[in-house]
């Protein structure tokens, strides 16, 4: 969400007016847009005008201008530290959990992981880096990314290397710890958000520039699966398979897949009839039927079924299995005999028309 | 009095004549014909056994006659003054689904599991259409015979797509789709429906060509069993099948 630039020549309180001594540039969640604040009116896309190591704005030689505003302008400005000058700068902080590949979520495993891993790309315009320059990434309480430069407790100083950066080997339970995520099997998703703090030559400003985004650990699992009917059939056996009511501990409902086991064979699909092919006919199986969560959580199994006569593949005999078993002539395949004869006779008219059409 | 009650009559007619469209463009040329006809159909499979017991057709499918959809297309070969001889092409679609059995590890059979047997007719055939009644007489009947030759293309199918059946003795493999060729007599009735309404049927003729609409009824005796050979079953119904449907001359 870019704040609106200031007028030539005005005063230099932004469009919220006087601005705080540290104002958080917060960005859209998810894609948001960044707006980092420079304090002391000194310009952020310049590189003489990049924000000192010390806090103070570098003043450039487009300060000593000569024109009488400007001049008062620079001046009330050293007289009001407190004001600060927007920019238009936009920013995007996104992560993607290297094992699931979905950008902005965790599952329950990933969460509870010591190996899992996520890469943070961070994406930022109208800002001037230079070498020396650090971002500081770190995570808190949906929407809560302070508005002070975490000295101690953030996940990883990155040194810049330009306006867009990719870090990664960020431990997903590191991020998950410092956003104050209780424990990674609580029944309710948790939003976190994602903070990259600016750091000019790798020092803390006096002025918070801060990018954000969002990121979900999706904890909540899918309630248990009620398994109403198990079919046999020729080699196969087809599981009815219906979504179960979702309570305090299951919550998740929405893209919820499901696992049916017939044995040592799986199939996978969505709620409704589910078939396990490639069984043996005459072998009675033991059938079950997990749920699993859009985030790749897994639901408890649902009771078993069997193994009796509904769990049992049975030899299918279809029409034409009677057909021939009874005693049927026709062989299947193209016509012979009488009919062999045909095609050329039909190709001997076919010429013949030909024929007299041409003359 | 009267001759002035006349004169209003013509007055108020006249200018209604004058709107009501009267084409006066004459009847097309005529060169062939399309139909589309929905027939009960089922197959003399079981004609094969004469004993006491279920033969495999009624036993899967019973004694429903599912419709065939087919449909022709016809260039007019020979027009007179008594009629006009069309050769053509049609194909259609039928299709029967029933119950197929589970054998249990005891022997015993349950019923259950689609299986389906489906027929894709091809034909080509030759039509004469006596339209002296209309033409001379404008009685809206014309009556038609064909002869047809036709090959039926089927497929049977159990749970696993395309049937297979594999001879326990010989291990000779059958599968469970093919051609079988035969031919089909009819004759029928169309009643011509522009009779009913001769100037929808010019405009009908004007706008897109279509000279003649019939509402046809027909019966057709077939034979599709390869010409009688001894290794065919028999896919055409046992009975004079009955058809319904339009014929679009243009």
């Amino acid at each position: 969400m870019p704040f609106a630039s200031p007028r030539p020549g005005s005063a230099a309180a932004g469009p919220d007016g006087p601005a705080h001594p540290v104002r958080v540039a917060k960005l859209a969640l998810q894609a948001g847009a960044a707006s980092p604040v420079c304090q002391k009116g000194a310009r952020m896309d310049g590189p003489d005008a990049r924000q000192s190591a010390t806090g103070a704005c570098k003043g450039g030689p487009g300060l000593a201008e000569s024109r009488p505003m400007l001049r008062r302008a620079t001046l009330l400005l050293l007289l009001l530290p407190g004001m600060g000058l927007a920019q238009t700068s936009t920013g995007t902080v996104t992560a993607t959990v290297t094992t699931q590949g979905t950008p902005g979520l965790a599952n329950r495993t990933e969460c509870a992981s010591d190996t899992s891993v996520a890469t943070w790309n961070i994406v930022t315009q109208g800002i001037t880096t230079a070498t020396g320059d650090k971002w500081r990434l770190s995570t808190a309480a949906s929407g809560q990314c302070s508005t002070t430069v975490p000295a101690t407790t953030f996940l990883k100083d990155i040194l810049v290397t330009g306006t867009t950066q990719s870090v990664t080997g960020i431990f997903v339970k590191q991020m998950a710890t410092e956003a104050s995520v209780a424990t990674c099997d609580q029944a309710n998703d948790v939003p976190i958000s994602l903070c990259v703090y600016y750091l000019p030559l790798g020092q803390v400003p006096t002025t918070t520039v801060v990018f954000t985004g969002v990121f979900s650990f999706q904890l909540a699992i899918p309630p248990t699966p009620v398994i109403t009917k198990v079919t046999p059939g020729d080699a196969q056996l087809t599981v009815a398979v219906t979504p179960g009511t979702p309570t305090a501990t299951e919550t998740a409902a929405t893209g919820v897949t499901y696992k049916v086991s017939c044995g040592t064979s799986t199939a996978t699909g969505n709620a409704g009839n589910i078939v396990c092919s490639g069984l043996t006919n005459g072998t009675s199986y033991l059938v079950t039927a997990t749920a699993t969560s859009a985030a790749g959580n897994p639901g408890l199994s649902a009771a078993s079924v069997g193994p009796n006569d509904s769990t049992t593949p049975l030899p299918f005999l279809s029409f034409w299995d009677k057909y021939k078993s009874d005693g049927g002539v026709e062989t299947g395949g193209c016509s012979t005999g009488g009919a062999g004869a045909l095609a050329p006779v039909l190709a001997l008219l076919g010429l013949l028309v030909a024929r007299r059409r041409r003359s | 009095m009267k001759k002035a009650f006349l004169a209003a009559a013509l007055a108020l007619a006249l200018p209604a004549a004058a709107q009501s469209p009267v084409l006066t463009v004459k009847e097309s040329a005529r060169w062939g014909s399309f139909q589309v006809t929905l027939s009960p159909f089922s197959p003399d499979i079981d004609s094969e056994w004469t004993d006491n017991r279920l033969p495999p057709y009624a036993t899967i499918f019973g004694t429903d006659r599912p419709l065939m959809v087919s449909g022709q297309f016809n260039m007019s070969a020979w027009v007179t003054e008594f009629g006009t001889l069309d050769v053509g092409a049609g194909a259609g679609f039928w299709e029967a689904w029933g119950q197929g059995y589970y054998v249990g590890s005891d022997g015993t059979v349950i019923r259950g599991g689609a299986t389906s047997l489906m027929i894709i007719p091809l034909q080509i055939q030759a039509t004469y259409r006596w339209e002296w009644f209309y033409e001379r007489w404008s009685v809206p009947l014309e009556p038609y015979v064909r002869f047809a030759i036709v090959d039926y293309i089927w497929s049977t199918s159990g749970q696993n797509g395309v049937s297979s059946w594999t001879d326990q003795q010989t291990g000779a493999i059958s599968r469970g789709s093919g051609a079988t060729f035969g031919w089909a007599g009819t004759i029928g009735l169309a009643l011509v429906l522009d009779f009913f309404d001769t100037g929808l049927a010019r405009q009908m003729d004007y706008d897109v060509g279509i000279n003649r609409t019939l509402l046809i009824f027909d019966f057709t005796k077939s034979s599709v069993n390869d010409f009688g050979s001894k290794n065919s079953w028999q896919l055409a119904p046992s009975y004079w099948a009955w058809n319904i449907g339009l014929q679009f001359v243009f």
